[in-house]
């Protein structure tokens, strides 16, 4: 099972690309912010692209796009502090697509480590 | 055909394979059309058979639906043999998801529908969408249920996969098992030999 440790110098980190014929189930996510210089927000998001559609009430075409970032799991975390979230509170978390993390502000001090199987 | 295997009541020892295998005997009913001579109510041993897994997939938004061929049709996802010696055996299972499949063969014909006037598979009816519909759960991913025979030049069979309510978007995954089955005819079956094969029914008498 894959895992990866980054830290947050940039605002947007990739952990997984897109496994086109599943999905991505994180089983753990550590936020290390004992060396952040205040208190961090960090965003698990889902970067995925639809396939052409139809909208089932309209009959619309849809054709197939990238989509917005989603957050699925929002994180706060104060300065000096941790924050550790296992495999039973993420279990019905799925990630469609790419998976992410963002912070509302750059710090080399945070750091994010995911670990994640496929669904 | 499509055939939909119902959960096992019983299990038996040793296992008894869920698909054709080498030396099984098919017998295609005389209702295949006539643009299918190659098959239409003959009869054949499987000579030797190939299993090729295959996964497709589409992230869909919610409310939406997108139709899948699987024919080799352009657009289509060239699912149906090329060879008239050849049968395609195909098994399907879907990941887990918020989404549901209806049959359509050929394309605006549906497979599954109740005799009462109007009781037809709708994705836009908040009623009909479930008519005719299978589910995940119904063929998994890893115990697929729902089997297709393919022959070349069939009509195009149609999956309606559709995105219930509930999410912001799905990732429908379709986990395919396309067992190619390599044909030989037999002109004048045995009694037993015709016993011991397999019926295949053209999808018109899956519909009346």
């Amino acid at each position: 099972m894959p895992s990866l440790a980054q830290d947050m110098t940039v605002a947007t980190r990739i952990f997984a690309a897109e496994r086109q014929n599943a999905k991505i189930v994180p089983t753990q996510i550590i936020v290390d912010n004992e060396l952040g210089g205040a208190q961090r927000r960090i965003s698990i998001q889902d970067v995925l692209t639809t396939s052409g559609s139809i909208v089932a009430a309209t009959g619309a075409v849809v054709a197939g796009a990238l989509q917005p970032a989603i957050n699925r799991l929002i994180i706060t975390v104060d300065n000096g502090g941790w924050a550790t979230i296992a495999a039973e509170a993420l279990e019905k978390l799925e990630i469609l697509g790419r998976l992410q993390a963002i912070i509302d502000v750059a710090d080399a001090g945070t750091v994010v480590t995911i670990s994640w199987g496929f669904k | 055909m499509i055939e939909f295997l119902p959960t096992p009541e019983a299990t038996v020892s040793p296992g008894v394979p869920k698909l054709l295998q080498k030396g099984f005997f098919v017998r295609f009913t005389q209702e295949w059309p006539d643009t299918l001579p190659q098959v239409k109510g003959k009869f054949f041993r499987v000579a030797r058979v190939n299993e090729v897994p295959y996964d497709l997939y589409y992230t869909l938004p919610s409310g939406n639906y997108r139709d899948v061929d699987l024919s080799n049709q352009v657009g289509g996802e060239n699912i149906y043999p090329e060879n008239t010696r050849t049968l395609y055996e195909v098994a399907l299972g879907f990941k887990p998801g918020n989404y549901q499949v209806q049959l359509y063969i050929p394309a605006g014909e549906f497979v599954n529908r109740l005799e009462q006037a109007g009781m037809v598979p709708n994705v836009a009816s908040a009623t009909l969408k479930y008519l005719g519909a299978f589910k995940p759960e119904d063929s998994p991913y890893e115990d697929k249920r729902i089997l297709f025979y393919f022959v070349k030049d069939l009509e195009p069979t149609i999956l309606r996969t559709f995105v219930d309510n509930g999410t912001d978007f799905e990732k429908c995954v379709f986990g395919l098992t396309v067992n190619k089955c390599y044909l030989e005819q037999i002109k004048e079956p045995t009694q037993e030999q015709l016993n011991r094969s397999k019926e295949l029914l053209y999808y018109t008498q899956l519909r009346w």
